[in-house]
């Protein structure tokens, strides 16, 4: 065969596997973007109209809506909410679930690993609506169980769902138990993923267990502290059930969260406009975090690797 | 022999060949049968449960052509769902029950409502109380009013007999004066037991119940002119009245706090002496404590005797194919006997279709139905707005009303009431005013 012709040949193979790839994908890809792409698109440009769900019209109102939102009392409580929640919440699941995984991963832990792992996923796999129902009982004022624990310290009554901001704290708690063992699983994970050999190397050179942490461990998991640092952000913004189960079930806004805040504008009062803008907002400021987070991971890893 | 190139373009033409045909036989797949499906959403799962047992068997052997595919909801989702459903006009929702005048007459107003056949019409106005057909817009009759709620004092006769008071107090003074007696505290000073129990959490629920007091002052919420305007009402004597009411409860009779339980609850748990709601807590207290020794009364009043009376109806979607079939389902289940046994076993909300039903024999076993069944004849009814804003309008009111409950600094403060009443109707009128529906002044 000529080179000319083998030439084809190789071209004409790419592009066949080339469809073949595209079509393998296409499904998948056809399926994103009309359930994920289509409605993110819709929803920006519902924004700028006016329309209640029922009407034939959308009128178009410009940037009136994200006027309008900006100086709402209850988008802006939505947002500081949402926002105090994702702040408590995000280092303190990301620390603790770390910590567990570090706990668990040590080699005398090794028989237990799986048991430990089980119990902590158990919360994971509960479904969210019975468990924040029994988590309103234990925050309960009256009868629950950590008012009646903190009475036996001599510990005055707390409203832990009634008084603001305990209440945000009260979500975040719950938040915590329903997903650390979720973080703690990828955390072991990136945690199995390092290889034995750089503890070995640094055994042999005398590092203690601290050293080793902080010097091996935390520096190639970076990686996947940022995955979960981004996952539970995301996860923090888009907190719903638990906000409304725990504190807004009853109509009481004490802990309005950006989701909810939406919902009502959108179902309850029938605001597709307001809402969609409300929901762009939101998508903004998760985004901007996200690439907050992996900017300052990536310009961390220039200094790193600056430093040598 | 097949080259590489072949086998690729067969691999792809049998990957697209397998998704063509999968859609093709999702179509092919769709069951025809000769039965029409009727399908049906509400919210209440003992309702449900009862249409299932009861209704739908009976339905069935007179009607073996049709079949009803019923599906039960959470109010949210409920009202969620038909806000998506109905303007898309999606044949899988063609009956909807559970709702209101107000939030049913938005989806009529722009044309989602089926308007029911003359015989429908008909048989509402020979079964239905005068008051029920005045709650719709104009009098024009786009709803079957299933079942009805209404509002009273429900008050423990022993805390009463206790505290050395011979019956349920009638008006705000006797009420306040009673709640004084009944209240009990702990050790700390915190209310053990409620003299009243009064809704302080939860917008919308503030609002109802916060409309039960005002209305017996001579207020409301808002008010209604001609052509379908409003305007919010409650930076007035009564508005301040009843805001000042709450305000000396909480704060200068402490009959009542944010720490002891409220509501239904409370009262079934003895944690509370009185509160007031709907008649559907008669029949929750038969099931879950049958010995409490309590009474209802009509709801204290301040100037005007009133109480608030809602309306849950049942509706047909405009999409809907067979709308006469679903007109004979609403008929069907909206009969009378089978309203009186579903409120003598089960739900307690009372059947609309009161005119044509007797209950005498319910009234003989639970005598604490006869205020809401056959209330005092000079008991005024008054109905929530049938503004299509009133979801909002609760919403904003009750936040500002719980906020204003919060705030001590309200006792004796005619001049701090008067501006919490003014901001809010400040804020329900900017509301009011950017859907056009505002009222000139």
């Amino acid at each position: 065969m000529t080179v000319q012709a083998e030439k084809r040949r190789i071209f004409a193979s790419g592009v066949w596997k080339g469809l073949f790839c595209f079509c393998i994908i296409l499904p998948i890809v056809a399926l994103f973007v009309v359930l994920r792409g289509y409605p993110i698109v819709n929803t920006f440009l519902l924004s700028f109209r006016k329309w209640d769900m029922l009407s034939a019209s959308k009128p178009w109102v410009g940037f009136r809506n994200y006027a309008k939102l900006l100086f709402s009392p209850q988008f802006l409580e939505a947002l500081k909410n949402t926002t105090i929640y994702s702040l408590l919440f995000v280092p303190t699941v990301t620390g603790l679930s770390l910590f567990l995984a570090i706990l668990i991963n040590r080699p005398k832990m090794k028989r237990f690993v799986s048991i430990y792992q089980f119990v902590y996923f158990i919360p994971v796999v509960c479904s969210i609506i019975p468990s924040a129902i029994l988590w309103r009982w234990i925050f309960d004022a009256q009868y629950g169980l950590l008012n009646y624990f903190l009475s036996l310290l001599g510990l005055p009554r707390i409203q832990w769902l009634m008084d603001y901001p305990t209440v945000l704290y009260s979500i975040v708690i719950f938040s915590v138990w329903k997903n650390v063992g979720y973080y703690l699983v990828i955390f072991f994970v990136g945690l199995k993923a390092i290889p034995t050999l750089y503890y070995e190397a640094a055994r042999i050179d005398g590092a203690n267990n601290l050293q080793i942490l902080t010097k091996i461990t935390m520096p190639l998991l970076k990686p996947i502290i940022l995955l979960v640092l981004v996952l539970s952000t995301i996860a923090a913004y888009n907190v719903f059930a638990v906000a409304y189960v725990l504190a807004t079930e009853t109509g009481s806004t004490i802990a309005r969260v950006l989701v909810y805040e939406i919902y009502q504008q959108a179902f309850l009062f029938f605001k597709m406009g307001y809402a969609a803008a409300e929901a762009v907002v939101m998508l903004a400021v998760v985004s901007l975090l996200t690439f907050l987070l992996f900017a300052a991971s990536k310009k961390r890893a220039r200094e790193t690797s600056k430093g040598g | 022999m097949f080259t590489r190139g072949k086998k690729y373009l067969l691999a792809m033409l049998l990957v697209v060949g397998v998704l063509l045909g999968g859609l093709l036989a999702s179509q092919a797949s769709e069951v025809k049968g000769d039965k029409i499906q009727l399908y049906e959403v509400l919210c209440e799962a003992s309702l449900f449960d009862f249409i299932q047992s009861t209704i739908i068997p009976d339905y069935i052997k007179e009607n073996p052509n049709v079949r009803i595919n019923i599906t039960c909801l959470p109010l949210p989702e409920l009202e969620k769902k038909i806000a998506i459903v109905l303007p898309a006009r999606i044949s899988t929702l063609d009956v909807f029950g559970s709702l209101g005048i107000g939030p049913l007459f938005r989806y009529y107003e722009t044309g989602y409502i089926a308007s029911p056949p003359d015989y429908v019409v008909d048989y509402v106005k020979e079964s239905m109380p005068d008051w029920m057909l005045e709650a719709f817009p104009g009098g024009d009759i786009f709803a079957v009013p299933t079942w009805q709620s209404q509002y009273g004092l429900f008050w423990n006769k022993t805390h009463f007999a206790e505290a050395g008071i011979s019956g349920a107090p009638e008006s705000w003074d006797e009420m306040v004066e009673a709640a004084q007696k009944l209240v009990k505290y702990n050790p700390d000073g915190s209310v053990a037991r409620s003299g009243i129990s009064l809704r302080l959490r939860g917008a919308a629920g503030i609002s109802q119940k916060f409309s039960l007091m005002l209305h017996t002052a001579g207020g409301s919420i808002l008010t209604e002119f001609p052509g379908r305007k409003f305007r919010s009402n409650l930076n007035n004597q009564a508005g301040w009245d009843t805001l000042e009411l709450h305000i000396d409860l909480l704060y200068k009779y402490k009959v009542d706090d944010y720490v002891v339980k409220h509501d239904y609850e409370a009262f079934a748990l003895g944690m509370t002496s009185m509160f007031q709601r709907g008649d559907w807590v008669v029949a929750y207290l038969r099931d879950q404590v049958p010995e409490l020794n309590y009474d209802t009364a009509i709801v204290p009043y301040k100037t005007v005797k009133t109480s608030l009376a809602w309306l849950g109806n049942t509706a047909v979607a405009e999409a809907c194919k067979h709308q006469k079939e679903a007109w004979d389902w609403v008929l069907f289940k909206g009969q009378p006997k089978y309203g009186k046994l579903f409120f003598e076993n089960e739900f307690g909300y009372m059947p609309a279709a009161t005119k044509v039903i007797d209950f005498s024999d319910v009234l003989a076993k639970f005598p604490q139905w006869k205020v809401f069944i056959a209330p005092p004849a000079d008991l005024g009814k008054w109905k929530e707005s049938s503004i299509p804003l009133l979801d909002e309008i609760y919403q904003v009111t009750g936040e500002s009303l719980e906020a204003a409950f919060k705030d001590k600094s309200l006792l004796d403060n005619p001049t701090g009431i008067k501006r919490v009443m003014a901001e809010i109707d400040e804020k329900n009128n900017r509301i009011i005013e950017e859907a056009g529906l505002l009222a000139a002044e």
